[in-house]
């Protein structure tokens, strides 16, 4: 996902990176980038993005369309296939994963208590009902100095950059 | 009720209760001090019936039991804790708070409902398990849990709090009052330290040397330098 969105951020402007939830210092910070360094920085195993959306919005983007909720997303722009395939993945990964524990859910990928209960109680129609909203679901998770130290620093393993992204990606305490 | 039924009942309430016998089980193979085990679990059976029962998982597991001595940690200080543990458990605590806990409902304080207690305590174990795979550790881990759990304590009472590094943003560990610490990620990692005119637009100096003049290789240090 991180290849797909410095993929995305070189090929287009700065606003249309902020469509696909990045904000500016990642942008500036993802175009400087080369592949190695991406390719670096995405080698742990802690995921680096998470929902861009809230409890209460997720909930209310899992209903179906109706007359009265039309209003999605941001019609066809040029974010949009990169929006959609960004999403797809996201959301169907987190949908698999918290049927497997709710502490993996929680500590690992970040969801809160209201977000298990909402993906554990929804279908795959659901699911691909979510994405096809055109709304941005994923933001980056970790802070950008990740980005910067995991993709230069050469001497890091895999493990210190698990440790570093776990670090860079908690809520303020 | 004599020791003996006592004990009978215990061991039937644990054979009707196949979440409890998980959560046992999954307890006593991190730490085997009993009254810790008991203190975590709400369970007011004899130290006999627990030892027993932690013996009977380790040679389950074909594992070998190394009874714990001594008193173990309530609180863990600036004394009890070294550079090298200050790196993990800055880790342990960063998985644990990666997502809020409401500290009114998930709380191990006795008198609270079994589902919030429970849930924290399923949290702490798969934190330290999830920190066992990453460092690829097992009993021989730098940190107990014992001093896990302990650390989680004294972050609560506000001995121990987190706060931000500037160089890696990693939220670190540190001492409620006293001086400020180094980075321990930072340190660990021999991260370069960045300029703070480098710091407001971060870019990654391209190998030509083209990109921002503040950000040429020439002026990144190790930080541990």
């Amino acid at each position: 996902m991180l290849k797909n969105a410095w993929d995305f951020v070189r090929t287009n402007d700065e606003k249309a990176g902020r469509l696909i939830g990045m904000g500016f210092e990642e942008i500036r910070l993802l175009r400087t980038m080369e592949e190695r360094h991406v390719a670096r920085a995405a080698d742990c195993t802690f995921p680096l993005f998470k929902f861009a959306v809230e409890d209460d919005a997720l909930s209310e983007l899992m209903k179906p369309v109706t007359a009265g909720n039309t209003a999605f997303g941001l019609g066809d722009t040029v974010a949009s296939p990169a929006i959609s395939r960004g999403n797809q993945i996201f959301a169907l990964h987190r949908w698999a994963a918290v049927k497997g524990s709710r502490e993996h859910a929680q500590c690992t990928l970040g969801l809160t208590d209201s977000m298990v209960s909402i993906l554990l109680a929804a279908t795959l129609a659901d699911i691909q009902g979510l994405c096809s909203k055109g709304v941005q679901l994923v933001k980056l998770g970790v802070r950008p100095k990740y980005l910067f130290h995991a993709g230069t620093n050469l001497t890091l393993n895999r493990q210190q950059r698990t440790v570093h992204a776990v670090c860079a990606s908690s809520l303020p305490m | 009720m004599s020791g003996g039924n006592k004990n009978i009942k215990n061991l039937c309430d644990l054979a009707v209760d196949p979440e409890l016998a998980v959560r046992f089980e999954r307890l006593v193979l991190l730490t085997q001090r009993t009254r810790l085990i008991g203190e975590l679990l709400s369970l007011d059976w004899e130290d006999s019936l627990i030892k027993r029962l932690t013996r009977q998982t380790f040679e389950k597991k074909e594992l070998t039991l190394k009874t714990p001595r001594g008193s173990g940690f309530d609180l863990v200080s600036s004394k009890s804790i070294s550079p090298a543990d200050r790196y993990d458990l800055t880790f342990l605590l960063n998985l644990l708070y990666s997502v809020h806990l409401n500290p009114k409902v998930d709380t191990l304080a006795s008198g609270t409902e079994a589902g919030g207690r429970y849930r924290l305590l399923d949290r702490l174990i798969y934190v330290y398990q999830t920190y066992q795979r990453t460092f690829r550790v097992g009993q021989d881990a730098r940190v107990h849990f014992e001093k896990f759990h302990a650390a989680y304590l004294s972050f609560n009472s506000h001995d121990l709090g987190m706060e931000p590094c500037r160089n890696c943003s990693s939220l670190v560990l540190n001492f409620g009052s006293g001086p400020r610490l180094k980075c321990p990620v930072c340190q660990s990692h021999g991260h370069a330290v960045i300029p703070g005119k480098m710091a407001a637009d971060l870019r990654i100096p391209s190998d030509d040397g083209h990109g921002s003049p503040a950000a040429r290789p020439t002026e990144l240090r190790l930080a541990s330098a």
